[in-house]
């Protein structure tokens, strides 16, 4: 049987969401997201022991081509509104020499019907990390001869969906064979892992498909424990091919006496954070340690990648890059995975660190996701499909940056003690340089439109603007200026625009003392204003000093966009937000007119009612509990799902949290829209995600996480973050765009009879 | 830094009456007249002593407009105290002030000390509220008031600590369940008579007050 033609075959059954060449696939590391890993073996030639490490691959099911698109629909059932890619239908186990038998498996249990986060087990495991019985009571019954068992557990789940609604428990081993370690894996008779009866047929049907018979240990490249304070420990076993098993979790804990068993027969290398255990192959321990291998390493498989000119990733498959032929990008970057077994004693790319296989995961998971959206759809959001998978595959500057989607770890995660919660396979492709002028020249026509303005918002969400630009850039992005306006039209637009600026603001400008007098709603606007520019980046040398004039402009303008907007008025934060815009704008109408455009999508925020702001929030939430449930779950029971701690940074995007030049930076980003146009809620997350470790770890109340979070002002790496919310937001996709409700600010408000602006009767 | 208590404090009232000078005039003695206005809130910190006890005072210094009311009230949550501020120069915050004492009383512990502060004393020549008039709200109330400037110093170490000073009495008289923290109190590591709760509360405080 050749797994290609599975691997084909499938990829027109999976009509849906899914298709599955790869072997291994794993879904849950800390929350459904942030940590999805593909390895996948080479299915574009016929696979031969040598490309598994000795294991023999075997198709266990001639009908496993339709596995995927059952359990996609039946996971649909089970509560997710679109098939989620986490579900893994395995089709391949792995077997070691001729161990054919049935699994010797434990007693069956009974099933588990729940959500893991529901389930008592589930919390009962979690403290249980210490708890270091082993199972031994059939230790004895082994039908293999000469064998010594040393180690076993009972309770070593896989999860099959990202809930672990669909599990499959089983007993891990490690145990001697003429002097050499090996580790099976052997799932429970009976079902154990069921959600629903139909989903948990299917599970049982394909359960054998994860068994692993006899692992010798010198396959394993490195075995990466998870330990979280809160949940299951689990841990990844990645293969010197550069397969990867889906996750371990160890309902009965164990972790630790596990590897304590292993350092006793086989040779071991701790990474710096304690949590990857290299197993085999160094040549000279002494001179190596997983730390030297992070930034070096990167770059040498990044290389190496290139030179075999087979992963389609690192930018030297032109037909994957050009969107021709996507399915054989897919093949080709899963060929790698075969292939590199072939360099394994002599290639210096084999000296993987942890971050690169980790990013292959991601990338391969990125692939599939945006492959298998191709296929959802043929016609309509072809362009959509493509331009994710451009994202993915798309390395057009590879010649300068060979690796540059590989982030290089070390530069970022050791510089930050701050953020103590790296985010090691969540990714986003690495900032590129600001808009430059020439660029800029060649995205208008000769009369000045913009030909591509999604190239041009593409180019903006990932360099940002060069400062000279702004002036002009920023009129767009605002939609002050339309993409398709000529240079006239455009001249002609702010000399009219400039009038009625000047009608507006004569309308308070003409009002007397007298007249003052009797406006009350006038005056306290006034008021208010006059005490707000006062107080809004005044440290910025622009605004700085006593009686400075761009103060009283900054004035001006919000009190005219308070009549030119009455119902809004003037609340605190539009004056965070006019002041970069009038210090790139240097005009006052042109200011004004930038402000107004920004505030038709971000007027909500200040509305009486705040409810811009709450729905943004809840939005928030929402995508929170989507990409990270365990820190929803956190903030469920601590009484934080108000959000409100998010409060600063959702009602003026960032201002206060970035200085006046990165701000600048982000705002440019997140106007692109390019993403989407919550990209701010994403950023949101990715920022939380950060910190998750801290806020969980030191149990944070609502007080004290307000505190944490307001304090972090100044302190986070923005390019990091906007990599990590993109990465976030492309892993989300529909399902994020679906958490957040039609109208949510930034998006147009939907208008009703009663005006945009909630009325009440006091102005203040 | 070890303390005997922790108090959480909120400083309300309209918005441009002082309320972040006043905060910075008392952590950090010096009166700063350009700063950005408070977005939300802004946190800050001192450590004073009550008959003989170091107290840590955790300070919210709240936004003031109308718009950001109903976030505001989230932060009562646990104050053990609260400033409420107007601004004797501007009549309307001197009127306001009932119904941020509403917010105080709807959202806060029932048992949370309010001080009424008349500041910018400093400017009595643009007086728009007398003293008599500040008295009276807080006779009428059950508030403790004192005029105060920002600016000058004048009164604001003394409106906080006496603050302190009512909070610790409550203690002592055991109106506050110390071993609650929905009061807006936790106990430190140096409390010497400790009672119960301490060991429970200490980590925790040590954790979110540095």
């Amino acid at each position: 049987m050749a797994l290609t033609e599975v691997a084909h075959e499938m990829q027109y059954n999976g009509d849906d969401a899914l298709w599955y060449p790869g072997i291994w696939t794993d879904f849950v590391h800390g929350g459904p997201w942030g940590y999805g890993r593909e390895l996948e073996p080479s299915v574009s030639e016929a696979p031969s022991p040598e490309h598994v490490a000795g294991l023999t691959m075997t198709v266990q099911n001639p009908q496993a081509s339709s596995v995927p698109c059952h359990i996609a629909s039946a996971v649909r059932r089970v509560g997710w509104g679109r098939a989620k890619p986490e579900i893994a239908p395995l089709r391949v186990a792995m077997r070691g020499g001729d161990a054919g038998a049935a699994a010797e498996a434990g007693s069956p249990r009974s099933p588990d019907l729940y959500d893991l986060s529901d389930d008592s087990d589930y919390a009962a495991a979690a403290s249980d990390h210490t708890a270091m019985q082993t199972d031994l009571a059939d230790r004895g019954s082994d039908v293999m001869a000469g064998i010594d068992v040393v180690y076993e557990k009972e309770r070593v789940t896989i999860h099959l969906t990202q809930y672990g609604s669909g599990r499959i428990s089983g007993k891990l081993r490690l145990f001697l064979q003429k002097g050499s370690l090996f580790l099976s894996w052997e799932p429970n008779e009976g079902a154990d892992s069921l959600s629903t009866s139909s989903f948990g047929v299917e599970i049982e049907k394909y359960r054998n498909l994860y068994t692993i018979k006899a692992l010798p240990l010198s396959d394993v490249r490195f075995i990466r424990k998870h330990t979280p304070t809160f949940g299951l420990g689990y841990i990844i076993i990645v293969l010197s091919s550069g397969l990867a098993f889906p996750p371990f979790y160890f309902y009965n804990g164990g972790i630790r006496e596990l590897f304590a068993t292993l350092k006793q027969h086989v040779f071991i290398i701790r990474s710096d954070d304690n949590n990857v255990f290299l197993v085999n192959d160094f040549q000279d321990p002494l001179q190596k340690s997983l730390s030297s291998l992070e930034l070096p390493g990167v770059a040498t498989v990044a290389n190496a990648m290139s030179r075999q000119n087979s992963l389609s990733f690192t930018g030297s498959v032109d037909e994957t890059r050009h969107g021709a032929d996507e399915r054989h990008g897919e093949a080709s970057s899963m060929s790698q995975y075969g292939s590199k077994q072939r360099h394994k004693s002599n290639d210096p790319g084999r000296d993987l660190s942890i971050q690169v296989l980790e990013k292959f995961s991601l990338v391969t998971k990125f692939a599939r996701d945006t492959t298998s959206s191709l296929f959802r759809d043929n016609s309509g959001a072809h362009g959509y499909g493509r331009q994710q998978h451009e994202y993915v595959f798309d390395n057009k500057a590879s010649d300068k940056h060979k690796n540059q989607y590989i982030t290089p770890e070390k530069a970022s995660i050791p510089s930050a003690p701050q953020e103590s919660d790296p985010l090691p396979l969540v990714w986003g492709k690495q900032r590129d340089c600001p808009l430059s002028v020439e660029e800029w020249t060649a995205f208008l026509d000769p009369e000045g439109r913009v030909m591509d303005s999604k190239a041009l918002r593409k180019k903006v969400f990932y360099g940002g603007v060069d400062h000279v630009l702004r002036k002009e850039v920023w009129k767009f992005l605002l939609g002050y200026h339309e993409y398709d306006s000529t240079y006239a039209e455009r001249e002609y637009l702010a000399a009219m625009k400039r009038a009625e600026y000047e009608a507006i603001k004569s309308q308070w400008k003409s009002i007397s003392a007298t007249q003052a007098k009797r406006f009350t709603k006038f005056r306290e606007r006034k008021g208010l204003i006059d005490k707000d520019v006062v107080r809004t980046d005044r440290s910025v040398p622009f605004y700085e000093g006593d009686d400075n004039r761009n103060v009283v402009v900054l004035r001006d303008i919000l009190l005219t966009y308070s009549f030119y907007n009455f119902d809004l008025g003037y609340c605190q934060g539009m004056s965070d937000f006019l002041a970069p815009i009038l210090y790139v704008m240097e005009d006052e109408s042109e200011s004004f007119w930038c402000f107004a455009s920004l505030m038709e999508r971000l007027g909500a925020n200040f509305n009486r009612d705040q409810n811009g702001m709450h729905a943004q929030l809840l939005a928030l939430s929402k995508l929170v509990e989507l990409l990270d449930p365990p820190l929803h779950n956190y903030f469920r029971q601590n009484d934080c799902l108000n959000y409100f701690f998010c409060f600063r940074w959702v009602l003026i995007q960032f201002k206060r949290e970035f200085s006046f030049d990165q701000v600048m930076l982000l705002w440019e980003v997140l106007w692109t829209h390019y993403l989407s146009e919550h990209f701010h809620l994403y950023l949101c997350v990715a920022i939380l995600k950060r910190y998750r470790q801290r806020i969980i770890g030191e149990q944070m109340d609502f007080d004290t996480l307000l505190k944490f979070i307001n304090e972090l002002s100044g302190q986070i790496n923005l390019d990091r973050a906007i990599q990590d919310a993109e990465a976030l937001c492309t892993i989300a996709g529909e399902n994020g765009a679906s958490c957040i409700p039609p109208g949510t600010p930034p998006s147009m408000p939907i208008e009703t009879d009663g005006g945009l602006y909630v009325q009440e009767d006091e102005v203040l | 830094m070890s303390y005997a208590y922790l108090f959480k404090y909120i400083i309300i009232g309209d918005t441009g009456v002082g309320k972040s000078c006043l905060l910075l005039q008392f952590t950090d003695k010096r009166f700063q007249p350009v700063h950005d206005l408070t977005i939300g809130v802004e946190f800050g910190a001192r450590m004073i002593t009550i008959d003989n006890k170091p107290i840590k005072l955790q300070i919210w210094d709240t936004a003031g407009q109308e718009s950001f009311r109903s976030i505001t009230r989230s932060y009562y949550r646990g104050a053990a105290g609260a400033l409420l501020v107007y601004d004797i120069t501007r009549r309307e915050t001197f009127n306001h002030l009932a119904s941020w004492l509403e917010d105080a009383r709807q959202h806060a512990n029932a048992n949370m000390t309010v001080m009424l502060i008349g500041n910018k004393c400093d400017l009595s020549h643009r007086r728009a509220v007398s003293y008599e008039e500040g008295e009276q709200f807080a006779k009428e109330h059950g508030l403790v008031f004192m005029e105060a400037s920002a600016k000058t110093a004048q009164n604001v170490e003394e409106a906080f600590i006496k603050t302190a000073g009512t909070i610790y009495k409550k203690i002592q008289d055991g109106i506050f369940d110390v071993s609650n923290e929905s009061n807006g109190i936790k106990v430190g590591y140096a409390v010497p008579n400790s009672s119960g709760g301490a060991a429970g509360s200490s980590s925790q405080a040590g954790g979110c007050c540095s």
